[in-house]
C-alpha cells in the first residue's frame, strides 16, 4: 500500500471518528446526565459527571412506588416479542404469495397492500378502537399484537417481497420440477434464503413496538399494563415537578434491550444479505 | 420439515399467548368486586392515590381497585375514547372546565340520590365549592380540590426595586394593573420583565370573559350563541399586545420557551418576571422553590369593578356505564371525607370542599397552603356564581391562545382575532348542540 | 387434496393478510370515510353534514394551511438530506475502514431510538433557550438567547435535523445493497479503466437504484406520519404560529383534544390523498432511472 493511500485512509478514519462523536454526543450527554445530580444536569455540558450518583436510577425504577419499571419492562418485552413473532409469520407468508404465486386478484391485492403502507394510522384508529372494544379486548395487549399476526405491517411485506423477487426463480422452478409443492418451496427454499430480511424484520418490529407511543397510549389504560414508553411519559407531566435525572436514567435503560439486539444481530443483518445468495 | 414444524409451533404459541392475555383480562376475580378509578397522574401524585386506595380496600376487603393514571396530556385522549366506546372507569376524575362537554352527553350519573341517602355526605361543605359539580341543576361531580387563578408577586424583588405591593384585600382594575406593570418595567434591566404574558393562560381568559359578561350569560347568550362580544375578546388580545409593545411583557418566543418549563423551573422562580398569573393551589410549590418572598393578590377586576373569578375544581364523577355505582359513591365519599385519606392527600389538587377537613388540615399545613385556602374561600364569596361552560366552549381555548400568537406577530389585529374566535366558537357550539 | 391445496396456495398464504386487511383496515377505513362526512364527537352518534368538513378546511381553518406548509417543508427538506448523508456514508464505509463494524453501529444507534419520547424531550432540551446548543455556542463566544424550538423561523429545522440524525437506518439498507452488487462487475469496470467515481456512478448507483427508490418512498411516507416528535417538542399545541404543527398533530388535536372525529377523519383522508399522489409521482419520475434486475 502506498504512503499516500495510507495517509488518505487515516484522514478518512479521523473524519469518521469525529463525525461519530458529533452524532453520538446528544445520546452520551443523556446517558451521562443520568448519573449526574438532578440540579447539575442542565448546567453541565460535559460528559463526565462531576459527582457520580445512582440515585436517578433508584428513584426512576420505583416509578410511582406501586407499579415499577420491572412491570413496564416485562410488558414491553412481551408486546415486542409477540409482535416480532406475528410479523415474521404473517409477513413472510404474505410476501411469498405476492412475490411468487399466481392467483386471481393478485395485482389488486398488491395494490391494496401498498395503499395500506401509505395509510396514516390516524385515519383508522377510532373505528379500530371501537372494534376492539366490542370484542372486549381493550386494555389488553391483544390490540397491539393481534394486528401483527394478521400482516397489517405492510412495510415488512414490501421488504420481503422485494427480497424474494431478488432470489432467482430458477431455484423454485427446479424444486417444482423435482416434485416439491409450493409449500415446500416456501419452507425449504424461500424462507431460509430470506433469513437476512427476516432479521431486518425482527429488529425493526422489535424497535417499533418498543418505541411505540400512539397505540400504547390509546389502548393501555391500567397502570399494571403500562409499557416502558408509558412509564417514561409519566416523568414528564406539565402538572408535576419534572424529574429529568430519573427520566434520563430510565431512558438509558430503555434503549439497552434494543442495543443488545442490534449488537447481537448486526453481522447477520448486513453481511447475511450477501451470504444468503445463490449457492447452487 | 423441521423448519415447517417450528414455524407452525411458533404461530400456535403466539396465538395461545395472545389468547392467554385475553382470558387474563376477562377472567373474573373470585367473589371480588373490581372498581376502576381514573385520574391524571404523575409518579408522585400516584403514590397518594395508592395509599388512599389501600385505606379504602382495608375497609372493604372484597373490593379490588384497578387504576388508570395517564399524565395530563394523555388523560383526555384516554377518557374521550373510553367514553366513546362505553368502557370508561367507574370513578373518573374531571375538571370543571369539561363538565359541560361530558354531562351534556349523558355519560355521567347524577349524584343527587347518593347525597340524599347520605352515601355521599356534603353537609359541612363550602356550598360554593359543591356547586362547581353541578350541570343543569344536577350534581355530577364531587370536588377533590378547588383552585382558581391568582396573581403571584415576587415581593422581595419588588421591594428591591423600591416599590410596595397593594394590600391583599384591595381590588385593582386591569387598567391600574397595566400602569403598575409599566412602572415596574421602567426599573428593570434586560431579559427581565414585569410580568409573564397572559395570552397562553387558558384559565385567565375565562375570568376576563366573566368580568365583562352579564351574570348567567357568561358562555351563551339568550339565543344559544357564543356570548362574549367581539369587544371583550378584542380587549383581551389588546391587553397583552399593548404590554408587549411597552416592553413589560416579553416577545412570544421568550414566553413560549419559559411556559414550557416545569413550574419550579419557571420564570417566576428564576427571577425573570415579578408578576405571574397561575392557579392558587401551586402557591406551596412556587414558594418552596424560591428564597424570595412570594405574595398572592386577587386577579384584577374589570374596569367597572366586576369580579370574574372562576373556581376550577378537580372532581370525581361516576360513569353512567358503571356496574357498581353505589360502591363508586362510597369510594368518593371515603376519598373526600375520610380524615386519614385527606391527611394523605393533603390538598394535592387544591383546597378541599369540606370545611371540617379544611380545619383538620390547618394546624399542620404549610403557610402557603393556608394562604391559598383563605384566598379561595374569599373569592368563592366574591365571584359571580359558577356556571358550567356550555358544550363546545371549552374546546376553543387553544384557539384563543394560538390566535393570540398571530396577534403578537402582527398577522391579525385584536379585532380580527376576536371575530375569528367568535366564528370558531359558534361553529363548535353548533356542532355540540343536540 | 394436495393438488387442490397447491392450486389455491396463493389464497392460503394470503389468508392472514386478507383477514387483517378486511377487518383491521378496510372496514375501519370505510367507517372513517363515513365519519368524514359527519359531525362526530365520539360521545353521541355521528350526524351527516355532507362535504362541510372538507369545505371547512379551506375556508375557516387556517391551521390546516399552516400544517400543510410545515409538513411539506419538513418532508422535502429532511428526506433528501437524510438520504444524501446516508448514501454518502454507505459508500465511504463500504470501501474498507478500520473498525467498520463499530462505525456502522455508532451511526445506526440514533435510528434505533428514532421517534421515541425520550429523544424528543432530549431534543427539546438541546435546542431550548438554555439548552446545550446555546451553551456550546457561548463557549465559542457566540451569545445566543434564542430558543431554537420556540422561534417560528427555526423550529421546524430542529426537527429536520432530528430526522437527519437518524440517517443510520437507510444507510444500513444502502450498505446491504452495495454489498450485493457483484464485485466482478466493479472489477471488470476497473480493468476497462473506469475511475472509482465512474464505477460508482455508472455501475453502483444504477444497481442499487431500486433500493434508493425504496428508501425514498419509505422515508417520505414515514416523514408524513411523524407525530411523537412534533407532539412532544411543541408541547402538544403545534408551537409558536403553528411552526411545529405537523399534519398528524393537527389531526390528533382536532380529533382527540377537540373531539371532532368527523373533521379529523376528513383531514386524515386528505393526508392519505397527498401521500398517495406523491408516491405515484415518485414512482413515475423514477421509472427511467430505476433499474430492476
Amino acid at each position: 500500500m502506498s504512503k499516500k493511500r495510507k495517509l488518505g485512509s487515516r484522514i478518512k478514519f479521523i473524519c469518521l471518528l469525529v463525525f461519530a462523536a458529533i452524532v453520538l454526543y446528544p445520546l452520551i450527554w443523556m446517558i451521562s446526565s443520568s448519573f449526574k445530580e438532578e440540579s447539575t444536569i442542565f448546567s453541565d455540558l460535559g460528559i463526565i459527571p462531576g459527582a457520580f450518583t445512582l440515585e436517578n436510577y433508584r428513584i426512576g425504577w420505583q416509578s410511582n412506588g406501586r407499579v415499577t419499571f420491572t412491570t413496564y419492562f416485562l410488558n414491553s418485552l412481551l408486546v415486542s416479542v409477540l409482535s416480532v413473532v406475528g410479523n415474521l409469520i404473517s409477513c413472510s407468508l404474505t410476501a411469498f404469495a405476492f412475490a411468487r404465486l399466481k392467483f386471481k386478484g393478485k395485482n389488486l391485492f398488491f395494490a391494496l397492500m401498498m395503499m395500506t403502507l401509505m395509510l396514516p394510522q390516524h385515519a383508522i384508529i377510532v373505528p379500530q378502537y371501537v372494534y376492539f372494544y366490542k370484542l372486549g379486548w381493550l386494555d389488553s395487549f391483544i390490540p397491539l399484537v393481534l394486528p401483527k399476526f394478521l400482516a397489517t405491517d405492510a412495510f415488512f411485506i414490501y421488504l420481503l417481497v422485494q427480497f424474494i423477487r431478488g432470489i432467482p426463480r430458477e431455484l423454485d422452478e427446479a424444486a417444482i420440477v423435482d416434485g416439491c409443492s409450493k409449500y415446500s418451496v416456501f419452507f425449504r427454499i424461500i424462507l431460509p434464503l430470506c433469513q437476512p430480511a427476516l432479521v431486518t424484520t425482527t429488529i425493526f418490529t422489535f424497535m417499533w413496538s418498543w418505541n411505540d407511543f400512539f397505540t400504547q397510549v390509546i389502548y393501555l389504560r391500567t397502570t399494571q399494563n403500562y409499557t416502558v414508553t408509558l412509564g417514561l411519559r409519566m416523568f414528564v407531566d406539565p402538572t408535576a415537578k419534572s424529574a429529568y435525572g430519573a427520566m434520563f436514567a430510565m431512558s438509558t435503560l430503555s434503549i439497552v434491550p434494543i442495543l443488545i439486539l442490534f449488537v447481537f444481530f448486526q453481522k447477520q443483518l448486513i453481511e447475511g444479505i450477501v451470504a444468503g445468495g445463490v449457492k447452487g | 420439515m423441521k423448519r415447517e414444524k417450528m414455524f407452525v409451533a411458533l404461530g400456535v404459541a403466539g396465538a395461545l399467548m395472545a389468547a392467554g392475555f385475553g382470558s387474563q383480562v376477562v377472567k373474573a376475580e373470585d367473589e371480588k368486586v373490581t372498581l376502576r378509578v381514573a385520574w391524571w397522574g404523575n409518579t408522585e401524585r400516584d403514590k397518594l392515590y395508592y395509599q388512599i386506595n389501600d385505606l379504602f380496600m382495608a375497609e372493604h376487603p372484597n373490593v379490588e381497585i384497578v387504576t388508570e393514571s395517564p399524565g395530563w396530556n394523555d388523560y383526555w385522549t384516554a377518557q374521550s375514547t373510553a367514553y366513546a366506546s362505553g368502557s370508561a372507569a367507574d370513578v373518573v376524575q374531571f375538571q370543571s372546565n369539561q363538565i359541560g362537554e361530558y354531562c351534556s352527553k349523558g355519560v355521567l350519573t347524577p349524584l343527587d340520590s347518593y347525597v340524599e341517602e347520605g352515601i355521599i355526605d356534603l353537609t359541612d361543605w363550602n356550598q360554593n365549592f359543591v356547586d362547581t359539580g353541578r350541570y343543569n341543576d344536577n350534581l355530577y361531580m364531587v370536588t377533590l380540590g378547588m383552585t382558581a387563578q391568582t396573581l403571584y408577586v415576587n415581593e422581595t424583588f419588588l421591594n428591591e426595586l423600591g416599590m410596595e405591593l397593594w394590600p391583599e384585600e384591595e381590588d385593582i382594575t386591569w387598567d391600574e394593573f397595566y400602569d403598575y406593570l409599566n412602572e415596574v418595567q421602567a426599573k428593570l434591566g434586560d431579559d427581565t420583565y414585569a410580568g409573564l404574558d397572559i395570552y397562553t393562560n387558558n384559565d385567565l381568559v375565562w375570568v376576563w370573559i366573566r368580568e365583562n359578561a352579564a351574570d348567567g350569560y357568561e358562555w351563551l347568550d339568550e339565543n344559544g350563541e357564543f356570548a362574549p362580544t367581539e369587544e371583550t375578546l378584542a380587549s383581551w388580545y389588546a391587553f397583552s399586545d399593548n404590554l408587549r409593545a411597552d416592553g413589560a411583557f416579553a416577545n412570544v418566543e421568550w414566553t413560549q420557551e419559559w411556559n414550557s418549563k416545569a413550574w419550579e423551573e419557571g420564570p417566576l422562580v428564576n427571577r425573570k418576571i415579578l408578576f405571574y398569573f397561575a392557579n392558587a393551589n401551586q402557591f406551596k410549590t412556587y414558594q418552596n422553590s424560591m428564597e424570595d418572598t412570594l405574595a398572592i393578590r386577587k386577579v384584577p377586576v374589570g374596569n367597572d369593578g366586576k369580579h370574574g373569578d372562576l373556581l376550577i375544581t378537580s372532581a370525581f364523577g361516576i360513569s353512567e356505564t358503571s356496574e357498581n355505582k353505589e360502591l363508586a359513591a362510597e369510594y368518593i365519599n371515603f376519598f373526600v371525607n375520610n380524615e386519614e385519606a385527606q391527611k394523605v392527600f393533603n390538598m394535592e389538587l387544591g383546597v378541599p370542599g369540606s370545611m371540617k377537613i379544611q380545619e383538620m388540615l390547618a394546624p399542620t399545613a404549610d403557610p402557603s397552603d393556608i394562604a391559598a385556602t383563605d384566598y379561595l374561600n374569599m373569592i368563592s364569596e366574591e365571584a359571580p356564581a359558577f356556571v358550567a361552560k356550555a358544550p363546545g366552549v371549552w374546546a376553543i381555548q387553544d384557539e384563543i391562545a394560538s390566535t393570540a400568537e398571530m396577534v403578537a406577530m402582527d398577522i391579525l389585529t385584536p379585532e380580527q382575532a376576536a371575530q375569528h374566535i367568535r366564528e370558531v366558537a359558534n361553529e363548535m357550539i353548533a356542532e355540540n348542540a343536540e | 387434496m394436495r393438488k387442490i391445496l397447491d392450486r389455491y396456495a396463493g389464497y392460503v398464504f394470503l389468508l392472514p393478510w386478507l383477514i387483517g386487511f378486511l377487518a383491521l383496515t378496510l372496514v375501519p377505513m370505510g367507517m372513517s370515510f363515513y365519519y368524514s362526512f359527519t359531525n362526530y364527537n365520539l360521545l353521541s352518534a355521528p350526524k351527516w353534514i355532507g362535504v362541510s368538513n372538507y369545505v371547512k378546511m379551506f375556508t375557516s381553518d387556517y391551521h390546516f394551511m399552516n400544517a400543510l406548509k410545515v409538513t411539506f417543508l419538513y418532508v422535502f427538506a429532511s428526506v433528501p438530506l437524510q438520504l444524501l448523508v446516508s448514501l454518502v456514508l454507505a459508500f465511504v464505509l463500504n470501501k474498507g475502514v478500520k473498525g467498520l463494524s463499530l462505525f456502522r453501529a455508532a451511526y445506526y444507534v440514533p435510528s434505533l431510538l428514532g421517534g421515541s419520547v425520550a429523544i424528543s424531550i432530549l431534543w427539546r432540551q438541546i435546542f431550548g433557550m438554555e439548552g446545550i446548543l446555546n451553551q456550546a455556542l457561548g463557549l465559542i463566544g457566540i451569545e445566543s438567547h434564542v430558543s431554537w424550538v420556540a422561534n417560528p423561523d427555526t423550529a421546524v429545522w430542529t426537527l429536520v435535523l432530528l430526522r437527519m440524525w437518524q440517517f443510520g437506518s437507510p444507510m444500513i439498507i444502502f450498505l446491504a445493497a452495495i454489498k450485493q452488487v457483484p464485485a466482478e462487475l466493479m472489477e471488470a469496470a476497473a480493468i476497462d479503466g473506469a475511475t472509482k467515481f465512474q464505477q460508482t456512478r455508472k455501475i453502483m448507483l444504477p444497481m442499487i437504484s431500486p433500493i434508493i427508490l425504496f428508501n425514498l418512498v419509505m422515508q417520505i411516507i414515514s416523514a408524513f406520519k411523524v407525530f411523537t416528535e412534533s407532539y412532544i417538542i411543541s408541547g402538544g399545541n403545534g408551537g409558536v404560529l403553528d411552526s411545529l404543527l405537523f399534519f398528524t398533530l393537527h389531526i390528533y388535536n382536532e380529533g382527540f383534544s377537540k373531539m371532532r372525529m368527523g373533521y379529523a377523519s376528513a383531514l386524515a383522508w386528505v393526508l392519505v390523498l397527498i401521500i398517495a399522489v406523491l408516491t405515484v409521482i415518485v414512482f413515475f419520475l423514477s421509472k427511467r432511472h430505476v433499474h430492476y434486475d
